[in-house]
């Protein structure tokens, strides 16, 4: 297993909207899925999902069903707004962007410069 | 926004639900990573351990919850609001010019509300005034203010024939009456009313009583009741009051009663006697007005019904159409005034609507110069959302200096305006109070944000790379000022309307004012006596005290003439009714004046002869008519020689006199107007006429160089032949003409006021779209004039825009101006609500605002050097 690095700052929101958007999931399950989705390179800190879930419920990104988890206890399910379809979008491709860039400026070799 | 002002409520309504909500999710986490710790391998003990501290500080995490839904809310208002703060105090240029803006806008509709307040919409200060009403005279649906005044007959069968009605009579006619009293002495206000009056309006006297039956007939007990100003200040506050008698007009009353502070009669009033309704003299006339009050389950409707069936007893067969209907009794105080409160109303809208067009152009003005610094900001991420309401924020901040800057202004202005209005003498308390204040806010913040919330959209929706591109240049401009010259068009637009009106209205009192008065009014001055006085109700002892003082005026160094008239030119004289010899009913005025009056007032003959010694009182009864009955009465007719029956004689005319203008009182006439009047000398006065001294002052009329020599004149010789009759009124005939025409002058005044501060936030608009383009383009102007154009060429270029612009805003209040001035019909007299020379004037005086507004700021391209702006 390859040692955990903690997330870059305003990253967090990106993937749970990411997590949510294969299927509605719980608080717990978004957790798993970042880390199983990562190879449990991204280690987040378990209580800060939570007031990023609800900050993104009130801006209207997320939307959420009471159910019942596979423990059977309730729980509320998020999914992606049409809104938060569009931001996530949105993300994934300044995202990309950054990706690039930053993929760039690392590979340079001193012969380039 | 709508989303977070949801969770924010629901945050507040359902609290205990929400923390529940958190709770069951944050437990149900726990439980499930405990669960896949314990299948890890872990014992339940270790993995719940576990759980919590992966978990992390719950009660942070909550707290963060919560501040992520709804506190975040008004966090960031306050953050915002703050921002707007610091925004205003770092550009104190602009904000003054904003602030400023909205303070004399604001200001002035809160004066003015605070008058159509008080006068139409804030309840009456009686208990239940909703069930207090006067009764009126409608010829159609709608009883009018004007005709709800009645005879004795009439009273009588109203108050012993509506049993859904309390009533009480009383009489709108307030005199100033003279007062002494062991230690004190005064001129005081005057009411007359019947017995319950103070009961119907619903407010018992502090101390004492009401006026008891046997008071209020004739004969009766001569009382009194003070109003608690005068109890206070002339008897000074004495406790022992009641009981006290005092002499009002020379003849003692007994005071049963002071009225609690703060009490208003339906004239200004400070004492009040017993009116002692009746059938004949002062009750053969329609004389009285009838208050009335529901009583407690009775109806409106029933009301009228049973006004229906007095009908016969009320009117006779001969008026069919009229009849009796309870009227509101706010609607009857208001009167006449409604319809000039309205449209005074509306012009200071309009104020208000110019001053924020304005605010508007400088928001945007501001908001296009910030443009590169929002678009910076987006570019960074930040969203739509909080630059708008950043913006907001500004505005809101602007909104809230303004209204407490406005309050200030409205309470000065306001001082102003009673000044003016109490001319008037309205029976309403006008004054600032939570009420006006709270409209006041709910306007400046109203404004402020509406207004800013176009330029702060067009903001929100920038093309980024556009204002990025730009900024650098700054030669832009053109394509986005559309907004802002719509905006001046429209206000100019406006100005025009107002303008318009002003001028119209003051062109109308200039014509009442100064149209051909008939006389010569420089050096008169006149005073007044009142002789509703126990020693005069003998026609021989009025007429001695005329002739006696008369003689000593004019003995005096310095006078030219004296003479007496029951009323003066201006005022409303006696309308009586009398018949003509083919036996039509008319109305005319009737003044008795002593034989040098026409002398007096330069007033000419046109035929006949005046009053000589030779009229006396056992000689034929004589009259002078003026031209304007010549043409009512007798149609043409040659009138030397005809008679009229006037108070039970038969009056022939000896003359005929020039037009002198008075207040009609009757018919329609304007304002101040020439009316169908005959003269009869003061010798003739018989004993039946001197019931009329109840509601007629006569006046001394004195021709002198000198005012205080004529005041002093009749002063001394009034007290030398009877020492205990007070002169009052000393006016000259500009006062008295300006007491006639209050009502026009205080539209006019006003009008004009409001007109002037339109031009002025006009100019102010107009020249600050010319000084931002300017600044905009100093860039562009600097290559152009390297690259040979003139500065004089620059400054045409840039000011012409402003111009173009007026013009067209001219040419749309040309169009518009004559059809809002329509609204004005009832108010103007010698001059059309289309008239063309006063529209002319107004678009010249306009259109040279506009130009020195639009060349005024392009000249600041004089200063500029191209050197240094191509260095840059």
């Amino acid at each position: 297993m390859a040692k955990a690095i903690d997330l870059i700052q305003g990253t967090l929101d990106m993937l749970i909207l990411k997590a949510v958007s294969l299927r509605p999931l719980h608080g717990y399950g978004i957790l798993l899925r970042i880390q199983q989705l990562s190879s449990d390179v991204l280690q987040i800190p378990q209580g800060s999902l939570y007031p990023a879930l609800y900050r993104l419920e009130t801006n209207g990104l997320l939307k959420f069903e009471w159910g019942e988890s596979e423990n059977r206890r309730r729980a509320k399910f998020y999914s992606l707004t049409p809104r938060g379809k569009k931001h996530l979008h949105a993300e994934e491709e300044q995202w990309d962007r950054l990706r690039l860039g930053i993929a760039a400026v690392m590979a340079a070799t001193p012969e380039e410069v | 926004m709508w989303r977070r002002f949801r969770s924010a409520w629901q945050l507040w309504t359902r609290n205990d639900e929400f923390e529940t909500e958190l709770d069951a999710e944050i437990s149900a986490h726990l439980a499930e990573h405990e669960e896949a710790l314990v299948a890890a391998g872990m014992s339940r003990d270790d993995a719940r351990r576990r759980a919590r501290a992966d978990f992390g500080p719950a009660s942070t995490i909550r707290q963060e919850c919560r501040e992520a839904t709804a506190f975040s809310i008004a966090a960031a208002f306050l953050r915002d609001l703050r921002y707007g703060f610091r925004l205003l105090h770092r550009s104190p240029g602009f904000a003054a010019v904003a602030v400023i803006t909205l303070a004399l806008c604001i200001g002035a509709n809160t004066a003015v509300f605070s008058v159509v307040d008080a006068v139409l919409f804030r309840p009456l200060a009686y208990p239940q005034p909703d069930r207090l009403a006067e009764i009126a005279v409608a010829e159609g649906d709608q009883p009018t203010a004007d005709e709800a005044s009645f005879n004795g007959t009439q009273w009588e069968a109203v108050h012993a024939g509506t049993p859904a009605l309390e009533t009480a009579v009383f009489s709108d006619w307030g005199t100033n009456v003279n007062i002494v009293s062991a230690g004190a002495a005064a001129t005081l206000k005057q009411q007359r009313v019947g017995m319950g009056f103070f009961h119907v309006l619903g407010v018992s006297p502090l101390k004492g009583r009401e006026l008891h039956a046997d008071e209020d007939r004739k004969g009766g007990p001569s009382v009194a009741i003070l109003s608690y100003p005068a109890w206070k200040s002339t008897f000074a506050g004495n406790e022992n009051i009641l009981g006290r008698s005092i002499l009002i007009r020379g003849e003692p009353h007994t005071v049963v009663g002071v009225m609690p502070d703060g009490f208003r009669s339906t004239i200004p009033a400070e004492v009040w006697t017993p009116l002692r309704p009746s059938r004949d003299g002062e009750g053969s006339g329609e004389n009285y007005g009838i208050m009335a009050r529901l009583k407690p389950e009775a109806s409106w409707a029933q009301a009228n019904v049973q006004l229906d069936v007095l009908h016969g007893a009320m009117f006779g067969p001969s008026a069919p159409r009229e009849h009796a209907r309870v009227a509101p009794l706010q609607a009857i105080l208001a009167g006449g005034l409604r319809r000039p409160l309205l449209i005074l109303w509306g012009a200071v809208g309009i104020v208000l609507l110019i001053g924020c067009v304005n605010l508007a152009g400088l928001l945007l003005a501001r908001a296009t110069v910030r443009g590169s610094e929002i678009a910076t900001r987006m570019a960074l991420g930040g969203g739509g959302g909080p630059i708008l309401r950043q913006l907001t924020a500004e505005a809101i901040a602007l909104g809230v200096y303004g209204a407490a800057a406005g309050v200030v202004a409205g309470t000065m202005m306001l001082t102003g305006l009673r000044n003016q209005a109490s001319t008037l003498d309205l029976p309403f308390d006008i004054r600032i109070d939570a009420r006006v204040v709270a409209v006041t806010l709910a306007i400046a913040l109203g404004a402020a944000i509406l207004f800013s919330l176009y330029p702060a959209l067009r903001l929100s929706r920038l093309p980024l790379s556009a204002v990025l591109a730009e900024s650098g240049t700054r030669i832009a401009g053109r394509t986005h000022h559309w907004g802002r010259r719509v905006l001046v068009l429209t206000e100019v637009c406006l100005s025009v309307v107002l303008l318009f009106s002003a001028t119209l209205l003051i062109r109308s009192f200039t014509y009442l004012r100064t149209n051909a008065r008939g006389f010569q009014a420089e050096g008169l001055t006149t005073g007044t006596v009142s002789l509703e006085d126990s020693r005069y109700q003998k026609a021989s002892s009025v007429t001695h005290l005329f002739d006696a003082t008369l003689e000593r005026i004019r003995a005096y160094q310095g006078i030219e003439d004296a003479a007496v008239a029951l009323t003066l030119p201006y005022e409303r004289p006696l309308n009586i009714g009398t018949h003509t010899r083919d036996n039509r009913d008319i109305t005319i005025n009737l003044v008795y004046v002593s034989p040098e009056f026409f002398r007096v007032l330069r007033t000419p003959l046109l035929r006949g002869r005046y009053f000589t010694v030779a009229d006396s009182a056992t000689s034929p009864k004589v009259m002078i008519v003026n031209a304007a009955f010549l043409a009512h009465v007798f149609q043409g007719r040659p009138a030397l020689g005809e008679s009229l029956h006037v108070f039970g004689a038969d009056v022939t005319v000896v003359g005929v006199a020039g037009n002198i203008v008075q207040r009609p009182g009757f018919g329609d006439f304007m304002p101040v107007d020439v009316t169908p009047t005959a003269y009869i000398p003061t010798a003739q006065i018989t004993d039946r006429m001197i019931g009329i001294h109840i509601w007629f002052s006569p006046s001394f009329i004195v021709r002198s160089r000198d005012q205080a020599v004529a005041a002093q004149a009749m002063r001394a010789s009034l007290a030398a032949v009877d020492h205990y009759l007070p002169l009052a009124r000393v006016r000259t005939f500009d006062t008295i003409a300006d007491e006639a025409l209050a009502m026009q002058r205080f539209e006019a005044a006003l009008m004009g006021a409001l007109s002037a501060l339109a031009l002025l936030l006009a100019a102010v608009g107009l020249g600050g779209l010319i000084a931002t383009n300017v600044s905009e383009r100093r860039r562009e102007i600097g290559i152009r004039m390297v690259l040979g154009a003139t500065r004089g060429k620059a400054v045409v270029a840039a000011s012409v825009p402003g111009i173009v612009l007026s013009a067209a805003g001219l040419a749309a209040g040309a169009l518009a101006a004559p059809l809002a001035a329509r609204v004005l019909r009832r108010f103007l007299w010698g001059v059309a609500p289309s008239d063309p020379v006063t529209l002319a004037t107004v678009l010249a005086i306009l259109l040279v605002t506009a130009i020195i507004a639009s060349v005024a700021p392009a000249l600041r391209i004089v200063r500029i050097e191209p050197a240094k702006i191509l260095r840059q």
